[in-house]
């Protein structure tokens, strides 16, 4: 599919979500305040449907699964609203734990944001129990309400596993980044899954796609304040962007792979770095002497490779199928466009 | 997690880095470690993306630079 269907796809998702949230504040009881407070907040978190990212193609993830998975008629569209809900919920939250730990933000607005991604919390799932009683699946809808609340508890566990380590080994930080975006993009496409069929292999297929699909997601996120750093050196006028020096998955890998004095030296560059402007550079040189690039390359390649693995299933719907796998391919751009499939090659 | 391990030594060890490229079966012994078809893969996989045209390896910046724009 070309990249204009999958954008008007996306768009036509975005403005049901948007529908979706409407109506049930339409019909709330809820004071207008409030009300208007948290459909601003949605709005200005939220993608215009003429202006989407890539990363906004992944609403499109519950429809489409349900649709690969031969799915009659219309995906109920407040369930990907009630994943959006929770998307940006997460996002809010995370969002002020990284202002509190690194800025001590206004105490207003972290207990107002608090707030009001409590109320996102709750219209999503209270759209879930709408949707119970219109529907007649209830088998699958209990599966898919039970998968709500244990996948978005294993976003929690990563997020604390994330909020309470100073540093995690290799295999920790990855175990991290697969229950925070893992669960939540498994969770997408496991619920379209499960709306759609019986099968429980495919259910697990479509949970995998979505979990590698997380952690490439994750991966990019990472790679964000690399590019601000990048930036620095080309500009002394830029601000040195707020990250974590220890726990972003470039610094991981060094800190794993580097021989113990090395990795000494490299904790004391990682120390420095917060406090003087200078020592980016010897954290940078740090990081690529050790094959950061390469390593980041290797494991966008796995995680592609695993995903698109587990749609290899030939009587999925071809159009649908294919539509997920491009959405992927959108994300990574043209270094990971697989048509060199590294598991195809494996074999 | 050996492919992190193997990365390393690619990165840092040149006669390493040669020697898988003619033999890596024997390289990787030689080194302890070891790899499944799927990680040697997803190795040469990155390997085909991780050099600039006159084989001086990329960096973790300009990986970021051509991932941006995503979200």
């Amino acid at each position: 599919m070309a990249l204009s269907e999958i954008e008007s796809l996306a768009a036509r998702e975005v403005g049901l979500i948007f529908q979706a949230v409407r109506s049930f504040l339409k019909k709330s009881s809820i004071s207008h305040k409030y009300k208007d407070a948290l459909w601003k907040t949605f709005i200005s978190l939220s993608p215009s449907p003429g202006k989407l990212s890539r990363g906004n193609f992944t609403l499109l993830l519950p429809r489409l699964s349900y649709q690969a998975c031969g799915g009659e008629g219309e995906f109920v569209s407040k369930i990907s609203a009630a994943w959006y809900l929770f998307y940006l919920a997460a996002d809010m939250m995370d969002s002020i734990q990284d202002q509190e730990n690194r800025d001590e933000g206004s105490i207003i607005s972290v207990a107002e944001g608090l707030n009001l991604a409590s109320g996102f919390f709750f219209i999503a799932n209270a759209l879930l129990t709408e949707v119970l009683k219109t529907k007649n699946d209830f088998p699958a809808l209990y599966d898919v309400i039970g998968a709500f609340h244990t996948r978005l508890l294993e976003m929690c566990d990563g997020q604390q596993q994330d909020l309470c380590a100073k540093e995690l080994s290799l295999e920790g930080y990855l175990d991290m980044l697969r229950k925070k975006s893992g669960a939540f993009f498994s969770l997408a496409c496991y619920i379209g899954a499960r709306m759609a069929c019986g099968r429980p292999d495919w259910w697990k297929r479509f949970s995998d796609f979505g979990s590698h699909l997380g952690v490439v997601i994750q991966i990019l996120d990472d790679l964000e304040d690399w590019y601000k750093l990048q930036e620095l050196q080309n500009n002394a006028q830029s601000v040195l962007p707020k990250m974590d020096w220890y726990k972003n998955l470039p610094a991981v890998y060094a800190l794993e792979v580097l021989p113990s004095k090395e990795r000494r030296d490299f904790r004391r560059a990682i120390d420095k770095v917060g406090k003087e402007t200078s020592a980016v550079s010897d954290y940078i040189g740090w990081v690529n002497r050790s094959g950061a690039a390469l390593f980041i390359l290797a494991l966008i390649g796995r995680e592609v490779g695993y995903a698109k693995e587990a749609l290899s299933e030939e009587a999925l719907v071809a159009q649908p199928k294919e539509d997920l796998i491009r959405i992927l391919e959108l994300l990574v751009g043209k270094l990971g466009a697989c048509s060199n499939d590294p598991t195809q090659r494996a074999q | 997690m050996t492919l992190a391990q193997v990365v390393y030594q690619l990165s840092t060890d040149s006669e390493f880095a040669a020697r898988m490229r003619t033999d890596p079966e024997g390289a990787l012994a030689e080194k302890g470690l070891q790899l499944s078809n799927e990680e040697k893969a997803f190795l040469a996989y990155g390997l085909r993306r991780s050099l600039h045209a006159d084989g001086s390896p990329v960096s973790i910046q300009e990986v970021a630079s051509l991932y941006l724009g995503w979200r």
